[in-house]
């Protein structure tokens, strides 16, 4: 007999004490007006977002939806996030506990399922934004607003304790296995989950073919055909209570779904309380796992910069291209970072280049086919992209910070040779990206090779600024760790500064570019020469703005201050 | 309580490290507030007080890691604000978190540290430091796999291969076994007997007993002692044979640990 288990009264004060210190660092920040122009500027890009995205629904909906297809639609959206969901679910083998608690509870005189109970409670208050947001989304595209809100909301707060019962689930069936086999490898359950839905999902886009019609038709040629086959409806058949409650158009069809959504959300909450699974051995795993995730994105390193570096290069001798000295030495142990990196680097590499000389190539525009424009595009594109992906600077050295201000260089050099190896590795893709470009165009004008004299001037240039704008306003964001909207906030004013800065500099390009050209056509000189010296008037500016920019980051640096947190 | 000694003039040579009237402040909280104090050539100094002394943000600055906002720093004869590089270049800073680039192997880390302070012919000192620190075994081993009492004989084998005038060491022996222990312990006198002005930041103080020849014990920012260990035994106890524990105690806590501290001196002393 399932009965409901009582909430601890200590696991209750500590949820209310972690209300209250998230308040508190909220109030902190309030406190300071950068805190408060941030956060309200956060706010106001949320907020803009979500009415945008009512109106873009009250506009489209439900007139689009042929009645029929409403329930089927919505049930085929909900299985989609449960896919998500469960796949995602995977990535925390057995129950997650924070760090800061996982020793705590688990040598406290606590029940198992008291413990379920408290962090599936924390997990559904986390949810309730992301299921407010759905249910905002929601709701104009339903005939009426209301129920869909209600709906959505109940079915997307659903959604944890399926993911919390699949992570305890699958963390039994891995003690088993691994009682059974011996070893289980901890990626199993992931790559299986990821196979699973790939099979649910591929037949969406392939479904004629796979029915042997061979017209080759799918969800998106025909939606219809799809959303009302019996295997989709069999399939999609679990999701109706929630799909009927959200696309209901009475109180006679509402409350009888909604009230079985609700039933099953309290039933589904004290079955996962009671799922019996030793889930100990794998929330240590998955916190340890967890804690590392975000230690090395506090400390500012992404997938590629904050990845494991491999041992395989460990016998090579890594050459000291940039000297001997003291530049030479941290511009070398920038450039051992990115070659034992370097998995994590081609990949994101390739992603980006195949993905811009896609656009200007095959199956782009035939404007951007253009040599030149095509290889502008490449050249902003893939420095924007790579120099945002591939941080081996000052962004991935947040915690080293303290040993690297020890180091007896002049500010502006240790600067240079830090940002140095990376500038030439995204100079050294990008002009790799525009050659093949050229290569599968057939053509390499002059032009292209203006473009290719630019890149790395434009490449320091644009790492300089990054890196000297998080020296200045260095952040340790976490997603889903907190003060969300104080970090949208700041992302969005250094978006647009950069983006006005940019303005600025391409008018003072344009401006002396254009005044070359008007004495070149006074002077009477050739085209060539007139092009020649609008672009070399072009690559001054650019190049003094970079040392410029490398001095101010020098500045930067020597006026970072490691005792600051950076949160 | 500010029970300063006078200080020591007819030195021959001039001190290796000179903190004078320094003072930090971050926003509303002062860290360090006019603080002076030298330490000579093959001197060790104790540095001791509770947490939140003050005593990593005096180190930091000393290593240029933070702007000096008031006083004065001179190190080797170089003013740390203005001087900042070749201050740097005499000095091995060993901090209490020691962080080692997860992709550079230990012999690497040496390999960059002598590059980095321009230490020519370093490949058989690096040998030595490995022998020395017990890190032969591990010298192709990355900076990400080492454990933490690891990583602390790597940042002192950087620290040391540099042949520093001043070596500025917090917490070192933290996570240190006890032949890691006895190891930096031999080292750190090996340091001072080369001539290397050394400052030994730690919370255990029968370390500093062992090794200082001068304590220097910070609370709330400010110094509260600075001298040889006799003379605080004398100025704050005035009982001989008292543990610098006590000693330490008796100055942070005010008159009521003084009392106890002396009444326990006595019943040793009887």
């Amino acid at each position: 007999m399932l009965s409901p288990t009582r909430p601890h009264p200590a696991l209750q004060t500590l949820a209310r004490l972690k209300l209250r210190a998230s308040v508190r660092s909220l109030r902190r920040r309030l406190s300071r007006p950068s805190g408060i122009f941030f956060a309200l500027v956060g706010l106001l890009v949320f907020g803009l977002w979500i009415f945008s995205m009512t109106i873009q629904g009250r506009a489209s909906a439900p007139i689009d939806f042929d009645p029929e297809l409403r329930i089927p639609t919505v049930c085929g959206a909900l299985a989609m996030l449960t896919i998500m969901t469960l796949v995602g679910a995977l990535s925390y083998r057995g129950l997650y506990l924070p760090r800061d608690e996982i020793e705590r509870l688990l040598s406290a005189p606590l029940s198992r399922a008291q413990i379920v109970r408290y962090r599936l409670s924390a997990n559904l208050a986390r949810s309730l934004f992301f299921a407010l947001i759905m249910s905002f989304l929601a709701g104009p595209r339903m005939p009426v607003f209301g129920f869909a809100f209600a709906g959505t909301l109940v079915a997307t707060m659903t959604l944890p304790l399926l993911g919390q019962a699949t992570s305890l689930l699958c963390g039994g069936a891995e003690n088993w296995l691994g009682r059974a086999l011996g070893r289980v490898p901890p990626s199993l359950f992931r790559i299986g989950a990821a196979i699973g839905a790939g099979l649910l999902i591929i037949p969406l886009f392939f479904w004629g073919d796979l029915a042997g019609s061979g017209a080759g038709w799918s969800l998106f040629d025909d939606p219809g055909r799809v959303l009302k086959h019996p295997v989709f409806s069999l399939l999609t058949r679990p999701f109706l209570p929630w799909a009927s409650a959200i696309a209901a158009q009475s109180w006679g069809q509402f409350l009888p779904w909604f009230g079985l959504s609700l039933l099953l959300f309290v039933i589904f909450f004290e079955l996962v309380t009671h799922v019996r699974v030793d889930f100990r051995t794998l929330s240590l795993e998955t916190s340890a796992d967890v804690a590392r995730r975000i230690r090395r994105v506090r400390s500012g390193g992404n997938l590629v910069s904050g990845a494991r570096a491999s041992r395989r290069s460990v016998g090579w001798r890594i050459p000291w291209i940039f000297g001997r000295g003291a530049f030479g030495a941290v511009a070398w142990l920038k450039t051992c970072t990115i070659l034992r990196k370097s998995r994590g680097t081609v990949i994101y590499s390739v992603l980006v280049i195949a993905f811009v000389i896609f656009l200007t190539s095959i199956g782009g525009i035939r404007e951007l086919q253009d040599p030149m424009l095509g290889a502008i595009l490449i050249a902003s594109l893939g420095t924007v992209y790579l120099g945002s992906g591939l941080r081996f600077d000052f962004r991935a050295d947040l915690d080293l910070m303290p040993s690297i201000k020890a180091w007896p260089l002049a500010p502006w050099r240790l600067f240079l040779a830090t940002i140095l190896p990376e500038v030439v590795l995204i100079c050294a893709l990008v002009i790799f990206g525009i050659l093949m470009q050229a290569a599968i165009s057939g053509e390499l004008p002059l032009a292209t090779w203006a473009v290719i004299c630019v890149v790395p001037v434009v490449g320091t240039l644009w790492i300089a600024i990054d890196n000297t704008v998080f020296l200045l306003a260095p952040v340790r964001f976490v997603p889903g760790q907190g003060n969300t909207m104080h970090h949208t906030g700041r992302a969005m004013v250094m978006v647009f500064v950069r983006i006005v800065l940019a303005g600025v500099l391409a008018t003072i390009c344009a401006l002396a570019a254009f005044g070359v050209g008007l004495l070149a056509d006074k002077a009477g000189l050739e085209p060539i020469f007139r092009s020649m010296g609008m672009g070399l008037v072009v690559v001054v500016i650019l190049a003094v703005v970079g040392i410029v920019t490398i001095g101010v980051g020098g500045w930067a640096l020597a006026r970072f201050d490691v005792a600051r947190d950076h949160g | 309580m500010n029970v300063d000694p006078p200080e020591d003039s007819d030195a021959p040579e001039p001190p290796a490290l000179i903190v004078r009237g320094f003072g930090k402040t971050y926003a509303a909280h002062v860290a360090v507030q006019d603080l002076s104090f030298e330490v000579r050539a093959g001197e060790i100094l104790g540095l001791v007080g509770p947490n939140g002394a003050g005593k990593t943000t005096t180190l930091r600055s000393i290593a240029g890691i933070l702007p000096i906002q008031s006083g004065r720093i001179l190190l080797a004869g170089y003013d740390v604000a203005t001087e900042e590089e070749l201050a740097k270049a005499e000095l091995g800073w060993v901090p209490d978190d020691p962080q080692p680039f997860d992709a550079l192997t230990v012999t690497e880390h040496l390999e960059f540290t002598a590059h980095l302070y321009g230490v020519t012919d370093w490949r058989d000192r690096a040998g030595e430091l490995l022998e020395t620190f017990d890190l032969s075994a591990k010298h192709d081993a990355l900076g990400g796999e080492l454990s933490r009492g690891m990583r602390q004989k790597l940042a002192i084998a950087c620290a040391w291969l540099s042949n520093p005038k001043v070596v500025l060491l917090d917490e070192p022996l933290a996570g240190l076994d006890p032949r890691g222990i006895r190891t930096a312990r031999s080292a750190i006198r090996m340091l001072a007997d080369e001539g290397v002005a050394v400052i030994l930041s730690t919370h255990l103080l029968e370390l500093i007993e062992a090794m200082a020849d001068r304590i220097l014990i910070m609370d709330k920012g400010r110094r509260l002692f600075g001298g040889t260990l006799a003379e605080a035994r004398e100025r704050i106890t005035a009982a001989p044979g008292t543990s610098l524990e006590e000693l330490f105690l008796a100055a942070t806590e005010g008159t009521q640990a003084d009392e106890e501290a002396s009444a326990e001196a006595d019943r040793q002393g009887a």
